[in-house]
Order: structure tokens, then sequence, then C-alpha cells
């Protein structure tokens, strides 16, 4: 438990106050006897190290020393107040007794009062950074993956949860944007290794599905949805670790905080550690839930009548009879693939803290099922933490987790997609009962089978990661702690996916890729902690790592099959590899830290990292990124020691840089040699000139590149009254990216035309609240609330030589331009249907109103305008929990507010123009009669569907207007629990040393005025950039859980 | 003791593990080859060049090619604002094809800066082929600036040798160089000649006669391609005797003989899936039909075969009717096209149905010409020059003509002028010859000014001002 980490700090802590201690009894009036005596801990009898031992009403006193001995020249009668880090402070009144033994309780209070920092602890009342932390008892553990535990849950992370895809990824941001090159999600280090985080390109398993052309009657290419064929799924890379091995996490958000990882701290830190023994007997706990999960709503599509009926009227064209007749048929897709998941989930852990020896052992089986029917999830997870004191002052230990998963539920948000879609007249299955491959009774449409897809297809990702580390501690000196560690995180995964045969795909076809993601670190440092003349203490850190990584993939893919029941690549009729990739980078650092204070009153702090990246050639490879912090406890100055109320009152700030090492994944390399690759055409065949293929320039030399660099400025207060029952943090900060690196135009005469450059700016402000407050607490009864908001504004202050950037908004992504921000929607104005004729109407910047859609006119970025943020104004999320004797309610919310979501569920839903035929919503049955009627829904044969003989183009479903951009501004309660701990005197009678049960709910409530299934999903994963999207993302789940946890 | 030892120990891993990691560091991506091993060995250096080649191909064919073909009549052209832009006068610094031609030959001329400057640094191959490669990048780079001086040269053509040309860029792009003080004015027209004829007479220094195979001597540059290339600009630059001495080089080279039999010899029927072939009259030209691709990719983007351009009926008819250049290089182009221009007929010199017909860009037919034409501007009439002449006529199936068929040197050099234009029709510099010779282009009207194309506007928005556009386009 953290009681080792304090244990780590306190034992530096303590050896100076010895030597504090010391002068002070030397300075000592005289006293009447000199007392010997020792400090154990109640629950192992184990020496306390570090204790403080005071004469009550002085404030003289001695700390004990390594074995918790210590000695003191008190008279009779004083009392002695010993007080450590993690235990309950006891009072011992000198009585004629030679030696003494004090035995201390641990307290759960007190283990709050040590955070863990970047390459070290801290005590939270000198800490001068902004550091948000959740400990275990408040992780919700039937969540799978760490980040979704986050959501909510610390001021300034937000957590985008990308679908209800079982393993499927999320976009963590901490404090906005921080950069528009790569994801900003943060840096993610476990035990002290930098793990492989969120990054679409490394987690994205691609499977090329059978795609179906999409040239239409009324063929679009406006309104191609973004994610036509889902043949790609982007994991998380989290989901495979176990969340109840973690004892705590740790979020650094501001730059004094971050500036330690340098280079990598841009984007926030996250700081998880694993838990360790903490009783000196061996304790057993074992938990298990089971959940039923649910959709939390299903979309509303026509049955076959109505489908029928729909697309006789919206296609006037075939007038010789109905092309897509309601024979009698009605297949309802989505319910047959539907079905509840049930998760089963089984922890198991040992651990101990004896002498010598310190373990934790844990493992745990998860069985998620999704809510699409054969798809499921599974992960085997095992940890082992230990450490081992060889003497006093050396130790050697390892932290190491072995985990394996298995995610066969790839294929649910393509089985999901085309069960929406699919047109509800078609079979299910043929005469013979196979499964029916086509459009028909259609004169055409989607030929998948979803109910194939789910139980014919195969389609899963076998992942297995080993994330460890060993070290190696040795204190030469009271003062000084050496640590040297070595980690690794090996995280491979094998893909496959096999297709059968079907009319669209004959002889079906098979795709295996492997990855494999290899990083190894070694950091070294010293600790050095000391206190002068009892006042002045130093707390600091000096240290080195080097870290490599290496990515690589590679992908098979086969066609033509015997039968469908071969599943080996190579007895496919035409094999293929594709895109092996290999790529490495390395990064060495050195590190200092130099937290200084003033009795406890007067803080400040120095950080410094240089960091050296393989990513920079030669002339930009070194930076430096310093930080400086200040900290007044004002509650510790003398003319507020009277006031009793008063806990704690800080104030704190921070300026500080860091920056962002490109991407951390494929294609960060942004090195100043000019990089050559074989020019090849657009069908992949080699170019050549007569005989010689042809080495092209891909990236010329481009020396002047820099790193972006942010500086964060963040002021903060820490305010606790009336013994901790009002607990209260408030920060602001101003995080200034400059230097940052976007495409920008040069001369052509130069040779290119657009190359990158440090040219953009762009800044986040925003500020924090974290207030948590007991209501109530009576002997029975205890209400507390835990409460935190955050608000963020992100401006593109210089972004290149045009200030604008509008090529994603011409495929219905997102726009950079300066003075807006990076998460602007930008979009042609949709004003609604004329009731009249039954044309969509367009609003035109100038103000005046159109018929013709102004995506058809010439130079058409002229009339769209910038209509919201993806990004929310506030979020946050608020807990209350009650406790009533041995029952205890919780139920937490988490809201986010002034976000806009692309509903572009609704947008495929109101397409009927594609030779997809898709199924639409239940909404297109208003739509437009005669003149006068009033609708959304315009005139099947409108002005903004203009057909050619060629295709067409159908403005009214485009992602190009706001017609589907709505607030998805929500408040929802994530989780409601009912828990009952089994009293002590039932315990007492049994072997359990504690008991408890529970009920739970997710997702039972949401209160939004979003017209879509779900205001939490993302269709883009991990990406904040591009977050903003529901493309038929499936959504959250809905679901019940009942659990136990036992303990003996 | 012990202690100590642990000390000693710890102390002394903290300072290994501190001792420079730098090379460490030094990782570069393993799906590209970066610059340094790029010049390291011949065969990578030589795959580099060969994008030069192939972007200085991308540059000259396509509109770069039509368009000074298209400004004279003798090219039925859809009169629609995407073609005649370039000839009714309403061209402006925005039009694409403007931007493009610009841009794909400052392409091609980094390519060759890149060779020109980082071989003395990095090459770590043979000598002699190193300096050879440098002479190939010259001739790239000087061909790329004798195009862009063609296009955008203020009068360049007609002997405005102070007017402004294009920025002579001559180091490669080695980050981005926008700040004002950063800038490279517009060159004189002087002073790119003077650019183009260095960096050619350095490159015959350099360059080998011949690349061993045939066709590979015919696509790179040689000795011969420079000289040939060396003419054309002397006689574009007015400087007569040096066009006469650059084009005794190539003349005298017995690797280079004009093509007496059929011309379909010259310009070979292209079947689909052809490869590469050159004809010994050929200095220098694109290896098309080798390089790959197909109807999509690698093609030339020439219109004739499909008649959507094709060889107006007039210039036709003007043509002697024995003229081999009338019997065998005009033909229907594609049968399968039974509605567009059906009854016109179009160049052979391009008739591969995907498009990917070799270009020929230096021919000797070309420096015959030159030197005929040279001559007559120094000598006046003079028998060298008709005999010249009359080599071009007698092959083409014509008949020779006489000393004393000229009255006068204008008379001769009209004669010569006829000639270059039937023999060069299609090939991609009409509009350049008309121009230099003060002869209308297709709409007569147009003024001096009008006949350069302007500086595209985007170069001149990014300069601030510094580079300052063509007279009439402001």
């Amino acid at each position: 438990m953290i009681k080792n980490l304090i244990l780590s700090v306190s034992m530096v802590l303590c050896c100076l106050t010895v030597s504090f201690g010391q002068d002070i009894t030397k300075a000592q009036s005289i006293k009447a006897i000199e007392v010997q005596g020792i400090v154990l801990a109640e629950a192992d009898n184990q020496p306390v190290l570090g204790a403080t031992i005071l004469v009550k009403g002085t404030v003289k006193g001695v700390a004990s020393d390594f074995d918790g001995q210590f000695s003191i020249n008190v008279n009779l009668g004083d009392i002695l107040v010993v007080s450590a880090l993690g235990y309950a402070t006891y009072e011992h009144k000198v009585i004629d007794e030679n030696p003494i033994t004090i035995a201390l309780k641990e307290s759960i209070e007190a283990l709050d009062l040590v955070t863990v920092v970047g390459y070290g602890v801290q005590e939270k009342r000198d800490l001068t950074g902004s550091i948000g932390s959740i400990k275990a008892k408040d992780i919700d553990k039937t969540i799978v993956s760490i980040d979704n535990a986050l959501a909510g849950k610390i001021s300034g992370v937000q957590v985008i949860s990308s679908s209800g895809v079982p393993g499927s990824a999320t976009a963590i941001t901490i404090r906005g944007i921080s950069t528009l090159n790569a994801d900003s999600n943060p840096l993610i280090v476990i035990d002290g290794v930098p793990v492989y985080g969120a990054n679409r390109a490394n987690n994205t398993t691609g499977f090329e599905r059978g795609v179906i052309p999409g040239i239409g009657f009324g063929g679009t290419n406006v309104s191609n949805p973004l994610r036509n064929n889902l043949s790609e799924f982007e994991r998380n890379p989290l989901s495979m670790l176990n969340l109840n091995d973690i004892e705590s996490i740790e979020v650094l958000k501001d730059a004094y905080a971050t500036a330690i990882y340098g280079s990598r701290g841009a984007t926030g830190v996250i700081l998880i550690t694993t838990k360790k023994g903490n009783s000196k007997k061996p304790r057993v706990s074992f938990n298990h839930s089971t959940t039923f999960s649910d959709p939390i709503d299903i979309p509303d599509v026509l049955n076959a009548e109505q489908y029928s009926e729909i697309y006789r009227l919206s296609n006037p064209n075939y007038s010789n009879g109905n092309s897509f007749p309601f024979t009698g048929q009605d297949s309802n897709w989505l319910d047959n693939v539907i079905r509840t998941g049930v998760t089963k989930n089984f922890n198991v852990s040992l651990s101990a803290n004896t002498d010598k020896l310190n373990y934790f052992f844990s493992a745990s089986y998860l069985d998620q099922e999704a809510y699409i029917a054969n798809q499921d999830f599974k992960k085997y997870n095992t940890r082992l933490n230990i450490d081992y004191k060889i003497t006093d002052n050396i130790k050697i230990g390892a932290n190491a987790t072995l985990n394996f998963s298995d995610n066969a539920s790839l294929n649910a948000p393509s089985i999901y997609r085309n069960a929406v879609l699919k047109a509800p007249n078609i079979p299910q299955f043929d005469d013979t009962g196979a499964y029916f491959f086509g459009a028909e009774p259609n004169i055409s449409g989607i030929v998948n089978n979803p109910l194939a897809q789910a139980y014919r297809d195969i389609n899963n990702v076998e992942d297995d990661r080993i994330i460890g580390n060993i070290y190696a501690e040795v204190k030469p000196f009271s003062w000084l702690t050496l640590k040297s560690e070595i980690g690794i995180d090996h995280y491979n995964s094998e893909a496959y996916s096999r297709l059968i045969s079907r009319p669209s795909i004959v002889g079906g076809n098979a795709t295996s890729r492997t990855v494999e993601n290899k990083k190894f670190v070694i950091n070294n440092t010293a600790t050095i902690v000391k206190v002068f003349n009892n006042v002045h203490s130093i707390n600091s850190v000096i240290g080195q790592s080097f870290e490599t990584s290496k990515e690589w993939s590679f992908a098979t893919d086969a066609r033509d099959f015997a039968n469908d029941d071969i599943l080996d690549i190579n007895q496919g009729g035409v094999v293929n590899v594709s895109d092996p990739l290999l790529r490495e980078w390395a990064l060495f650092s050195v590190f200092g830290r130099v937290n200084y204070q003033y009795d406890h009153k007067y803080l400040a702090g120095v950080t410094y990292r240089l960091d050296g990246s393989s990513r920079f050639a030669k002339n930009n490879r070194y930076i430096g990124f310093p930080s400086f912090s200040l900290g007044w406890r004002v509650s510790n100055e003398n003319f507020l020691k009277d006031a009793s109320w008063l806990d704690e009152l800080k104030f704190r700030g921070s300026i500080g840089f860091a920056g962002v090492d490109g991407n951390s994944g494929v294609g960060g390399y942004y090195g100043n040699q000019g990089q050559y690759q074989l020019f090849r055409y657009g069908n992949n065949s080699v170019a050549q000139y007569l005989d010689s293929d042809i080495l092209q320039v891909i990236q010329p030399n481009n020396p002047d590149l820099e790193w972006e660099r942010t500086r964060t400025l963040d002021l903060g207060m820490d305010l606790s009254l009336f013994s901790g029952r009002i607990d209260l943090t408030v920060d602001y900060y101003h995080k200034k990216i400059t230097n940052l690196l976007y495409q920008s135009a040069v001369p052509w005469y130069q040779g290119y035309a657009l190359q990158d450059q440090n040219i953009g700016d762009m800044e986040n402000k925003g500020f924090e609240i974290t207030l948590n407050t007991e209501n109530i607490k009576t002997e029975n009864f205890t209400w507390t609330t835990n409460f935190n908001i955050s608000r963020n504004t992100n401006k593109i202050l210089k972004l290149n030589f045009d200030g604008t950037d509008e090529t994603g908004a011409t495929f219905g992504y997102k726009y950079f331009a300066e003075g807006l921000s990076a998460g602007q929607f930008f979009l042609f104005d949709w004003d609604g249907v004329d009731a009249l004729t039954g044309n969509p109407v367009w609003n035109l910047p100038d103000g005046t109103q159109t018929q013709t859609p102004p995506a058809s006119l010439p130079n058409s970025s002229q009339y769209r305008k910038p209509m919201g943020d993806a990004l929310p104004d506030f979020y946050g999320g608020f807990t209350n929990s009650f406790t009533y004797k041995n029952w205890n309610l919780e139920a937490f919310f988490s809201f986010s507010r002034g976000n806009k979501l692309y509903n572009g569920t609704k947008a495929l839903l109101y397409t009927y123009t594609t030779t997809d035929a898709n199924n639409l919503s239940t909404d297109l049955l208003d739509y437009w009669l005669i003149a006068g009627h009033r609708t959304d829904i315009p005139r099947f044969e409108n002005a903004s569907i203009i057909r050619s003989f060629f295709g067409g183009v159908d403005y009214t479903s485009g992602r190009d207007s706001d017609r589907f951009l709505e607030d998805a501004s929500f408040l929802r309660m994530k989780n409601i629990k009912l828990t009952y701990n089994l009293p002590q005197s039932i315990l007492d009678k049994t072997f359990f040393r504690s008991c408890s049960i529970y009920a739970q709910g997710s997702n039972l409530l949401t209160f939004t005025n979003y017209s879509g299934l779900d205001p939490e999903v993302s269709a883009f994963g991990s990406s904040a950039l591009i977050s903003g999207y529901d493309e038929l993302t499936m959504p959250q789940t809905k679901s019940y859980s009942l659990g136990i946890n036992v303990g003996f | 003791m012990k202690n100590l030892y642990i000390k000693i120990t710890s102390c002394f891993c903290l300072i290994l593990a501190l001792v420079s990691c730098d090379s460490q560091l030094d990782l570069a991506p393993t799906d590209v080859t970066v610059e340094s091993d790029v010049f390291a060995t011949v065969q990578n250096a030589e795959q580099a060049l060969a994008d030069g080649y192939y972007k200085l191909f991308e540059a000259s064919v396509g509109m770069t090619h039509l368009i000074p073909d298209f400004s004279l009549p003798y090219v039925g052209v859809p009169d629609i604002p995407f073609y005649s832009d370039f000839y009714g006068g309403n061209l402006i610094a925005i039009n694409s094809e403007v931007e493009d031609i610009w841009s794909e030959y400052y392409e091609a001329i980094n390519v060759a800066n890149v060779f020109i400057q980082q071989i003395p640094l990095l090459g770590q191959y043979d000598e002699t082929t190193e300096l050879q490669h440098i002479g190939e990048a010259k001739f790239l780079r000087a061909y790329s600036y004798w195009a862009l001086l063609s296009f955008y040269g203020d009068k360049a053509l007609t002997g405005n040798s102070e007017g402004l040309c294009v920025p002579l860029q001559l180091a490669p792009f080695n980050g981005a160089k926008v700040r004002p003080e950063d800038i490279k004015p517009r060159s004189t027209n002087d002073e790119v000649f003077a650019q183009i004829i260095t960096d050619l007479t350095e490159a015959i220094e350099d360059l080998s006669d011949s690349h061993g195979d045939n066709v590979k001597t015919r696509v790179r540059a040689t000795k011969a391609s420079a000289y040939a290339l060396l003419s054309r600009v002397q006689l574009y630059k007015r400087d007569y005797q040096a066009c006469v001495d650059a084009t005794t080089a190539v003349l005298g080279n017995s690797v280079y003989n004009l093509e007496l039999g059929s011309l379909r010899d010259l310009f070979p029927l292209n079947d689909e899936g052809a490869t590469s072939s050159f004809n010994d009259e050929v200095i220098f030209g694109f290896p098309v039909s080798s390089n790959g691709g197909n109807f999509q990719f690698g093609t030339h983007g020439l219109f004739y075969y499909n008649r959507g351009l094709y060889a107006h009926s007039d210039f036709i008819e003007a043509m002697d009717p024995a003229d081999k250049r009338r019997t065998e290089l005009l033909f229907d182009g594609n049968p399968l096209n039974t509605t567009t221009n059906v009854n016109e007929k179009t160049t052979f010199k391009y008739n591969n149905p995907d498009s990917r017909d070799d270009i020929i860009v230096l021919r000797l037919a070309e420096i015959i010409l030159n030197r005929a034409e040279a001559l007559a501007q120094l000598n006046g009439v003079n028998s060298e020059s008709v005999s010249l002449l009359n080599q071009i006529r007698e092959r083409s199936g014509i008949a020779p003509v006489l000393e004393s068929d000229f009255a006068s040197k204008e008379a001769l050099l009209t004669a010569l002028y006829d000639e270059r234009y039937i023999e060069t029709a299609f090939e991609g510099r009409s509009r350049f010859d008309f121009i230099r010779t003060n002869r209308p282009l297709r709409n007569s009207a147009l003024t001096e000014d009008q006949k350069t194309f302007p500086i595209p506007q985007r170069e001149i928005d990014l300069s601030g001002g510094i580079l300052v556009q063509n007279p009439g386009y402001n």
C-alpha cells in the first residue's frame, strides 16, 4: 500500500529529523530523565521510521531512527505526542518506565496525505503543483478500463468515451488540446514505467471488409458518411490492465508537476501506482461482480412496410412498379443481433508486508459480453509486486504484470451498423436456411448480412502485454536514496479477421495483423532529503532516464478460400503481405527537482528536465524544460494559529514549460534529414524512370524545426475547514503553446508548397474547482459530497500563413482558424424546410436565404460559418455518498455543457438517396406533403438533391451543414451503488476479515437535449481533435451489477 | 567497508548511465532512406536522380506541353476558358496551370539542387559518377529554367534582357525561408539565361557521351543532350554564334542520325503495353512507355489520341500532299471515339491508347534547324543553311530548295521558321518559336505583355510583394 511509499519518504525525512532532533536535544534545558523507546506499527509490530516524538506544549522533539528507536529528555508527567505519516497521532504520558514501547495505529486519512509525484512522493501539504488524485477506494471496479474510471472524477481531466464496444478507445484530454499534430492524450506512467497509451495509429486494427461501392442513383459524395464502412477498430491499450491492482492514480496537470516529464508533459501525465502488501499477516481478498448490460437506447427505424413506402415515394424515377417492394417479409435485424450482455469479473489478491519481504499478488479474469450477439471481450491479468530488504539500507524489488486479452468484439460496430441500416424487407435466410446475402427484393442495397457477420465471421484481436520494472534501492547516507530501475512494456497483438464467402466476396477473405510494441526504460535517481536548523527543508531528486521503443507491425491477407472452414491464411487462393512497418525511437533525459520549504510555511520548487529525442536530428535534439513554483501555507502563520476551524489554507503558483515529443507512435519522426521513399503510383505499383526505381523525397531537410513548447501558469488555492469537513481546491491556469508545428505555405520556388513550420500558437485557459464536503456526520450516518467542475477555453492564436486551414472541413471534419477553438465545426447554415415548397432553406453569411444548396456553389467555403465547438465549456462530476451503519449508498453523476456533437447517425438515417437504400429513421414519416405543411423533413425530391445522369449529390444529409449538429450537453447518473458491509460482530465469528455485497446500476439516467442515442460517444476513438461525431457509433451500455468483496 | 563498496558501486552506476547516450539517439526511421544514405551508394543516388528526371517529365507534359501548341491555330481545341485563357488574353495570376507549371518545374529544380549541393558533402561513391550525376542535375536545372524563362520571363524571348524573369533558386530546400530577408526577388532574363548557359557549360564538362544502353543514353543527359539544349537556349537568347558552336558538337556525333525512312520509325506506333524505344534521331526524351503505370497513372496527359485536341484541317491542308509529316504523322486517333470530333485527324506523335507514349524532348531535326537558323541570322542566305533545311525537307519527302530561291535573309528565315513549324508541331514549343520570331499567335491581337505568363499570385503574396508581377497583370 501507499504506506510503503510513505515509508520511503519518511525514511528519508526522518533521517533529517534525527539530526535536527539531536541538535534540539542539546539545546534543551534541564530534563529530569532520558527516556528511550521504540515506535512500532500496531498492525505488524514493525518499527516505524521517522515518527516525530514531541513533548506536548513545546516545539521540542526528536524522530525515531531506522529501528524505530528514539531517546528524549523529559520530565515525569510530560506527554509525548508521537506522530508519523500514515498513522494516527498517539499521546503517551511519561511515567517511570524505560524503555517505552509505542504502538501506532494506521490511519486511512493519513495515507491521503501523501501524493505520488514524478520520480518520487511528496507530502500533500508541501505540494506546490496541481495534482489530481484518486485512491483505490474511489475507483469503480466494475468498469473495465482505467481511463473510463477517471471520467468525471478529477477536475481538468476530460475523458471522451468512444463507444459501447468492449475495449474501445477513449480520448483523455488534460486541460485542453495541446497540439494539432498528435493526439492530445497524456503520458501514462505505471510504477515508473511510461507505457504505451492511447494512440490511434498504434492501436487501430484494420481489416478490410467487403466494401459496398457508394455509387448512388442519387449518389452522394457530400453526404457520404464519414465512416462508411467501419473496417477498423481502435483498441484501448489501458483496458487490458486490472483496475483492482491500482492503489492510486495521480494526474499531473500544471507545469510544475509535469515539467519533470519534459518533452512529454504538455498533455499532462497520469501516474498509476499499484498495490503493495500492508499487513504483517498475509491477507487475501476476493471480489466478484456480474453485470448485465444493454445498449442505452437503440434507433427507431422503419418496418418493412414503411420502408417500402418511403422508398417508393422517394424514387419517382422507378415509375414502373416499386423497386423496393414489401413482400410480407419484415426482418428486424437489430432485434436479432442485440442481446443483454453478461459480464463476469473475478479478482483475487494475496498480500503481506513482513520484516524483510513485501508482496502483493493478484489474478483476475473478466469475461465481458458486448450487447451484440456473439461478440465478447475476455481478459486475464496477473500481477506480482514484491520487494525485499536485504539490509536496512538496501532494498530490491519488482513490479510485474502479465496480461492477456482476447477481444472478439471488433466486429460489433460493423454488425450494429449493418443491422441498423439493412433494409427490413430483405429476408435473413435463403430457402435453404443459409444466411441470405443480397439486397433482393430491392433493386439495390446493403448485401452484407449482419447475422452472418455476428455468427459466422471471425474477428478478434489477441493482445498480450507485460509491464514491469525491477529496481534496487540503496541508502548510503541517511539523507540520500539511490534508486536504479529497469522497466519494460511489451505489448503484442495479433488480430485476425475471417469473412465467409458471400456474393460480394466470393471465396471469402482473411486478414491477420501482428503488432509488436516494445518499450525499455532505465531510470536512475538520487533522492536527497535534508533538514537544516529545524526549519529549512530540502526534498530533491536528480536523475537520468533512457527510454527506447520499437514498434513493429505486419499484416497478411488472403482471399479465395476453398471453403468457409479454412482459417489458415496460407490456404487462401491469393495471399498478400501488406504494411510491414518498423519504427524505433529513443529518449535520453536528465532531470532534477528541488523543493524547499521553510517550516511548512513557505514553499518553493524548481524542476528541470533535459530531453534528447531521436525524433529530432542533432541541431535541435536537446531541449530543457524548466519550471518554478511557490507556495504559502497561510494557515501555518502565527496570526492564524488560533483559528481552529481552519485546517489548511495554501496559496500556490507555478510556471513552467513542457513539450510534445511528436506523436508517440507511428509518424512521429520529424527529423531534419531529408527522407526518401520509393515513389508509387496510386495503384501501389512502383514508378520507374526507364528501368530505375524512383527514390522520391517525402520530407526534405527541415532543420529549423523546433520543439513545440507549452508554457503553463497555474494559480491555485487549497482550503480545508472544520477538521476536514470542507475541502476546497481551486486552480486557474493559462497554458500557452508556442512553436506549434503545422504545415504552412512556402514559396513554390523553394521546391515545395507546404512544409511543417513552427508558426502556430494556441492557448488553453480555464479553471478547476474541487469541493469535498462532509455534510452530515453522526455516529451512524454520514453524507459526503465530492464535486468537481472544470472549464477550458481553447483558442488557436496563430496557425499558418493563411491563418486558416479548411482542408478538414471539405471532408466534413474540423477546420482550424485563428481566433477559434481547435474543436470548431465549420458548416453551412441549414435553416429548415420551406413550408410552401418543401425545399430546404439555407442561410448565407450575408443574412440572405436561398434554396440552392450553398455547397453546390463555386468557392463554396465562403458560405460556411463556425458553428460551435466539439469541446465542452464546462464538465465535471459529483458523487454523493450516504452511509448509515453498515449500509452505503453512492451516486455518481457526470456532466458536460456546451459541447456540440454531430449527429451523423441521424444524417445517415435521413439519407435515402444512395444505392445502399439503407433503412431510415421513423422521423422521415413526417415528410413534407403539401404546401403549408410545417416539418423538418423536406420534400423527398427537393432542390437540395441534385441528380444527374452520372449520379448526383444529396446536399440534405451532408456532414457539411449544421442540420444535424446538436448540443450534446448532458447530465448523467453514471453510477449508483448500494453496498452492505457485514458488521464486525458477525465477521468476528467467521474467518472473514471483511465482507461486503453491493448492487449497482450504471448509466441508468441521462438528461440531455441531444436527440441521438447517447451524447457520450466519439466516432474517432482517442482523438480529441476530431471528437464530436456520432456516426452510428454504438451507444454506451446501461447496466446492472451485483458484486461481492471478501477479505480474509 | 561493505557500505563503502555499495556507495562506490552506485555512484559508478549512476555515472555510467549518465555518460552520453547521444549515439543511441541516432535512430533513423526504417521505412525511409535518409539523405545521407541516398548519397552513400551509387544505386541509391541513381534512383534519386531518376526522381529528378521523373519530376522534369511531370512538369513538361500535360498542359505544359499542350499550351505552347494550342497557342497556335494548328491545334483544334474546344472553345472553353480552360484552353482559351491561354491564347485569348484572359490569363489571370491564379490560373491553376500558371501555378502548376511554375511549381512543378521548381520541384524538379529542387531535386537538381539537392544533387548539386549534397553530392560534394555526402557523396561516397566513385567520383567520376558523382560528377556525372552533378552534370545530369545541372542539365535538369537548365532545362527547367529554360521552360520557366520561356513562360514567365517578361519578354524574355524578344530580347528584353533586363526584363524580370523568375527567382533563381540554386540551393535545395533547407527549411522554410519565408521571412522577407530570405525571399529571393526575380532575376533578370539575362541572369537566368546566363545561369542556364553556365549550368549547361559545366554539365558538358562532367557528362559522359553515353550511358551504355541505347535507350538509356537517350533518356538521361549526355554531353550531346546538353549541347543540344544549349543550342536551343542560345538561339532563344539570340546569341547565334554560340548556337552554331553548340550544334557543331551534336551534328558531328555519329550516335544521332536523321531518320531517313518512315517517320513512323521516329514516332512509332505505341500499342498498349509497348516499352520504350528511341530512334537514332532522338537526343533526349522521356521513356514514358517503360515508366510503369497504366491508363491512369504515369501518363503524359496529352489528349490527342481521343481527338479531344486534334490537328486542325487548315494546318493539314496547307502541307504538301506528299509530305510524310502529312501522310505518316496524322491519323484518325481512337477508333472507339465515335462522338467527338469524328471528322478530324489527329497527330500520330501521341498514338498510345493509354497516353503513355515516349516523349521526345530534343531531337536532331531541331538542332539542324537551330543551326540553319543561326547561320542565316549570322550570314544571311548561305549554302549551309539551305542544305540543312533540305535535309529536313528531303527526308520528309518534299522537294529541296535552292539557295537562289531566297531573295533575302528574311526569306530564308521565313522558310526555316515554316519548316520548324511543321516539323515540330505538337512537340510543345511552337508558342515560344512564334513569340521569339515576332510572329502572331492564334489570337493576333495579343499584346507583348499578354504573351508572357503572370507570376502565380500566391508567390507574390507569400513574398510580401518582393516578387513583382509581370506588366499587364496587376
